[in-house]
């Protein structure tokens, strides 16, 4: 378990990447740990992407991919990084990169 | 009186009185001897000695669709806010009352407070029967002293054994059909002013 | 007059859009059950006699709360080993939502408090007009059919 201190800072680097609208950390549950958005919308992402997690998780077992590492939502806004660990799930909201 | 989504009636009634006036034992007899109706489950949300913690209820069903919610209060003096929650939207009252001698103070502060809760809606005639529960109690205290000290002398009043099953029919059919003809003569008002 | 379509139709809605959720209920604030759906019948349960409990342990939180004055409750999570009963306000009702155990928290609130709004809405409408028959007639027939009603009430409660 990484310390609350590590965890804050670790998206606080990520927050500020270039681009980087918002980090949520979710738990399996679909229940935000943390996030640097307003809480509606932290809600909303953190319980639509956990859903679409469990069913990722399930396509992968059934094509028997073996373990679910890591997937990208590419609109045309931006992106969305999503990485699901063991009891958590890290969702990274991007804007589109620059050409 | 009440629809629900489906259109079908309700009317709650609520078991009043104070621990262990024998409201439970009441309305498991009810739940237990009805005929005619069609009864629903019996939830109690009790404590582990028996007494009432939150409530118990059941429904009653008539073929046509009128449906009774029966409800009993938690009678201990702590559970005054539970009592407050079952009693919002009740249609008509049974008052339990215990006729053992030592009983007194605690059936007065039981109809103090459901004065108090009810407010206007007693003094704007809401349905409301008296059970003098446990009339077998070797200390039972007469029912004309107890009515005059309980201030409850113009109800229909029955006197009861809950746990024989003495009376409750008659003081549950009572309520129940002055709860029914209440409405019944709303109705009837209402279309003479039309007419 | 609003049909019971309109309740069931938000209540199908909500138990749809999660896969963890077994039973949605919705009651009043005197624990009458308005309307409900289900998933599957496990097993019979008295739908009335849960959503009476649905509705007295929201009352009882919601007075927690005034009490310890902590402002207005709007969800209640009870947690099972083998199941979770969310419980939010949605105006003069209470939206019950049952689930299994490892269902998406976040999605379930998420759907409730869709669900809620809407439901707020034609609650309003349904508990301001007078009871009356599910069909639309005039007003002096529903009286007529109500009467009705009434009286084989009674009638029946001399078989009791
Ligand atoms: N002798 C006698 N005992 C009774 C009678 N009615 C109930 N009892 C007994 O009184 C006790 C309490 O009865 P309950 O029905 O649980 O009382 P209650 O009013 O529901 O009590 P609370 O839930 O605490 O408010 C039980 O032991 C019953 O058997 C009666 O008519 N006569
Ligand atoms: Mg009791």
């Amino acid at each position: 378990m990484i310390s609350q201190k590590v965890f804050q800072s670790t998206l606080k680097k990520l927050k500020a990447h270039e681009g980087v609208r918002g980090v949520i950390v979710t738990n399996s549950e679909g229940l935000p740990i943390s996030s640097t958005l307003d809480t509606d919308k932290t809600e909303k992402v953190a319980a639509l992407i956990t859903s679409l997690v469990g069913k990722a998780k399930s396509i992968v077992a059934e094509l028997e991919e073996k373990n679910l590492n890591f997937f990208t939502i590419d609109t045309k806004n931006g992106e969305v990084l999503v990485a699901p660990e063991e009891t958590y799930i890290l969702i990274v909201l991007k804007d589109k990169r620059k050409a | 009186m009440k629809r629900d989504a489906s259109g079908r009636i309700h009317f709650k009634i609520v078991f009043w009185g104070a621990s262990p006036s024998g409201k439970t034992t009441a309305l498991k007899w009810v739940h237990e001897n009805v005929e005619g109706y069609n009864k629903g489950g019996f939830t109690s949300v009790d404590d582990p000695n028996g007494l009432t913690l939150y409530f118990d209820y059941t429904t009653l069903t008539s073929e046509s669709n009128v449906i009774f919610d029966l409800y009993t209060v938690a009678g201990q003096k702590r559970h005054k806010h539970q009592r407050n929650v079952v009693l919002k939207g009740t249609d008509g009252v049974i008052f339990v009352v215990d006729s053992s001698r030592n009983m007194m103070p605690d059936n007065k502060f039981s109809i103090e407070e459901l004065r108090d809760n009810l407010g206007d809606r007693l003094v704007s005639n809401l349905p409301i029967v008296i059970m003098l529960n446990k009339r077998d109690a070797p200390d039972s205290i007469t029912k004309k002293k107890l009515l005059s000290e309980l201030g409850l002398d113009r109800y229909h009043t029955y006197e009861t054994i809950a746990t024989r099953g003495i009376g409750i029919k008659s003081a549950f059919t009572s309520l129940a059909r002055e709860i029914l003809a209440k409405n019944l003569q709303k109705i009837e008002d209402k279309q003479r002013k039309v007419l | 007059m609003l049909n019971v379509k309109a309740f069931d139709e938000i209540l199908s809605k909500i138990i749809k859009s999660e896969s963890g959720i077994k039973k949605v209920i919705l009651v009043d604030r005197t624990g009458l059950t308005i309307a409900h759906v289900s998933k599957f019948s496990y097993y019979p349960v008295d739908i009335d006699g849960i959503g009476a409990i649905a509705s007295a342990v929201f009352c009882a939180s919601e007075e927690q709360g005034k009490n310890l004055d902590i402002g207005e409750l709007k969800i209640v999570t009870s947690e099972f080993d083998d199941g979770k009963i969310f419980a939010a306000s949605c105006g003069k009702g209470v939206l019950c939502v049952i689930t299994e155990a490892d269902v998406n928290i976040g999605m379930v609130r998420l759907v409730i408090k869709k669900g809620s709004d809407k439901l707020q809405q034609i609650l309003d409408e349904f508990l301001a007009e007078k009871p009356v028959a599910p069909t639309p007639t005039p007003e002096t027939t529903k009286e007529m059919a109500e009467k009705e009603e009434l009286e084989a009430a009674l009638k029946e409660l001399e078989k009791f």
